[in-house]
């Protein structure tokens, strides 16, 4: 394992293409423990390929991604996820095919009824483990005000309710670091709310996150530190009360 | 033993090495999402792979065809081959589409890997005998000494128990967690992937149990016709297996359980008896198509695909996911 006492993510001059188009331009920034960072700026700045980037979804053209003080720069988004790096996606994907309670239950790592000998033992092997898998499914669609919904079949959901499938699922991977995209995007006020409250307290329990985010006045309520992107480049970086007053800031990102 | 009863025999054995193969194939496209095109070469692997083992050399049999091998194994380790065969190519046909392919362009790969397995066994002759195909004599080996009647119904009862084996092993697969991260990268591979899901691994572990299943089919039908050659696995067998498929439920086993059924005896078979109908027999007179009852399965098939798709894709049986109560408290 790498220091504990750094940043759990740094990125270094992080460089990715498409074509002649720099969408990521050499960016640098760190993301402290137990503390959620947010990435803004106006729309085609570079954040949500940034983001995928450093999940592993894109592959990079430069530069170095450091989790924990550790080299995992262009590793495939499987093994970054065994990792504790768990992302979710601009537009929510969830498992249409399976119900919402599946849906955060595929997630949960080490499952033993996908291992070999799981298959070959059987229910008696995994049993014990999925039903406490799914006491702790039911909680947390409790927490989210969607245990009516458990049996329904994911296809079936409004987007907002997809959206917050997809936090759960990420919630249930138990990460250490989730790269969040968009996550309040199509969500009520009061789910937003408290999806608000419940990411700070995860941050109370070490959770870290990046989060990618629109409404700014959520970005200053969640986020220590910000930093804003703009023409794929780092525009300026502090905290969200610091950074209204910063004139660069302003003209690139009219902020309201 | 009667016609209608040997015939009852055939049907038996036929419905069981489908009832494998459609397993096997909806546990790749159903359940995980692989449109394995070329699945029909995995029946072929397990057919070919049997013959091989069962014969002895070439010169001891005569020397009248050519082949590799030849090694005059007894039934249960020529299946066991036969299934071992299958599964090994499940997994090459697999590779071929693995890699960040879309779907639709990995259901062509497969279906090209399927066209060149056939030219391949065709044109090399001394590999598998090319065209004319293998032959093996006597038929049912390990039973020679008995009665044929006899034989035929314990060969029923052989089939019916690996069948009864095979459906163990993939349910193995298609229920519990594993059968739920299955489905998860059917649904969406990027997403499955996001959560920590290995798709290769996962995709070629299913690739090398849908082979398994595949090479069983044929290792058991081949033993029971007593010949094989590259006419009995063209790439439109695969349509006929997904057409049990998608007709019956994708991702369903009972489903595509009553698909094959459906499919394989019903239709397919069905058809045969439109030769005694005297207006088809006169039409096909009339058109000068001496084979039109036999087309008219085909096309019965292809129709059912597509009417399937546009108003019940779920199919018959529709893939039916766990319930765990939704109720508050």
């Amino acid at each position: 394992m790498g220091s504990s006492s750094g940043p759990i993510l740094e990125v270094r001059d992080l460089v990715k293409h498409y074509g002649g188009v720099r969408a990521v331009d050499g960016i640098s920034f760190a993301v402290e423990r137990g503390t959620i960072t947010g990435l803004i700026g106006p729309n085609g700045a570079g954040k949500s390929t940034a983001l995928n980037v450093i999940a592993g979804f894109l592959p990079p053209d430069g530069g170095r991604v450091l989790l924990d003080g550790e080299d995992v720069t262009g590793q495939p988004m499987h093994r970054l996820a065994r990792q504790g790096v768990v992302r979710t996606f601009q537009m929510a994907r969830v498992f249409g095919g399976l119900t919402t309670i599946e849906n955060l239950l595929v997630a949960a790592p080490a499952q033993l009824g996908e291992t070999a000998t799981g298959l070959i033992g059987g229910k008696r092997l995994w049993g014990g483990q999925e039903s406490e898998l799914i006491e702790r499914a039911k909680e947390m669609l409790t927490a989210f005000g969607m245990r009516d919904k458990a049996d329904e079949q994911a296809r079936n959901l409004s987007g907002g309710q997809k959206r917050a499938v997809e936090t759960m699922r990420a919630l249930m991977a138990r990460p250490k670091l989730l790269l969040l995209d968009e996550p309040m995007a199509g969500l009520s006020p009061s789910l937003s709310k408290q999806l608000e409250d419940l990411f700070l307290e995860l941050t109370h329990d070490g959770l870290s996150m990046l989060l990618v985010e629109h409404s700014l006045d959520t970005v200053e309520r969640l986020c220590t530190k910000v930093v804003v992107m703009a023409q794929g480049k780092v525009l300026a970086e502090g905290r969200m009360s610091e950074l209204r007053t910063r004139r660069e800031v302003q003209d690139a990102y009219v902020i309201g | 033993m009667g016609a209608w009863e040997y015939y009852l025999v055939v049907l038996l054995v036929y419905l069981g090495t489908d009832l494998l193969a459609a397993w096997g194939l909806n546990l790749e496209f159903g359940v995980t999402g692989v449109a394995n095109l070329g699945y029909i070469v995995t029946i072929a692997a397990g057919a070919y792979a049997y013959v091989i083992c069962t014969l002895g050399s070439p010169a001891s049999a005569g020397g009248f065809q050519e082949y590799v091998g030849g090694f005059g194994l007894p039934f249960p380790v020529a299946l066991a081959a036969g299934i071992v065969a299958g599964s090994v190519v499940g997994v090459l046909i697999g590779v071929t589409g693995l890699k960040r392919l879309r779907q639709d362009y990995q259901a062509i790969a497969m279906l090209v890997v399927s066209l060149m397995a056939a030219t391949v066994v065709t044109a090399d002759t001394p590999f598998l005998n090319g065209n004319a195909g293998l032959v093996i004599l006597p038929q049912f080996a390990p039973l020679s000494d008995q009665d044929p009647e006899v034989q035929r119904w314990v060969y029923v009862g052989i089939v019916a128990a690996v069948c009864v084996l095979g459906y163990l092993v993939l349910r193995r697969f298609t229920t519990g967690p594993i059968g739920r991260t299955l489905r998860a990268v059917r649904d969406d591979e990027y997403a499955a992937a996001a959560i920590g899901k290995d798709i290769v691994v996962l995709r070629l572990v299913v690739q090398a149990a849908g082979g398994a299943l595949g090479g069983a089919s044929g290792a058991l039908l081949v033993a029971f016709i007593g010949g094989w050659s590259p006419g009995a696995w063209a790439y439109v067998e695969t349509l006929a297996l997904l057409t049990a498929v998608i007709v019956g439920g994708m991702g369903n086993d009972r489903g595509v359980s009553v698909g094959t059924f459906l499919i394989a005896i019903l239709i397919l078979q069905g058809v045969q008896f439109l030769n005694d109908v005297p207006a088809l027999k006169a039409i096909e007179g009339l058109l000068n198509r001496p084979a039109l009852t036999q087309d008219l399965g085909w096309i019965v098939l292809g129709t059912l695909t597509i009417l399937f798709i546009w108003f019940r894709p779920q199919g018959i049986l529709p893939e039916r996911r766990p319930k765990y109560g939704g109720i508050r408290g």
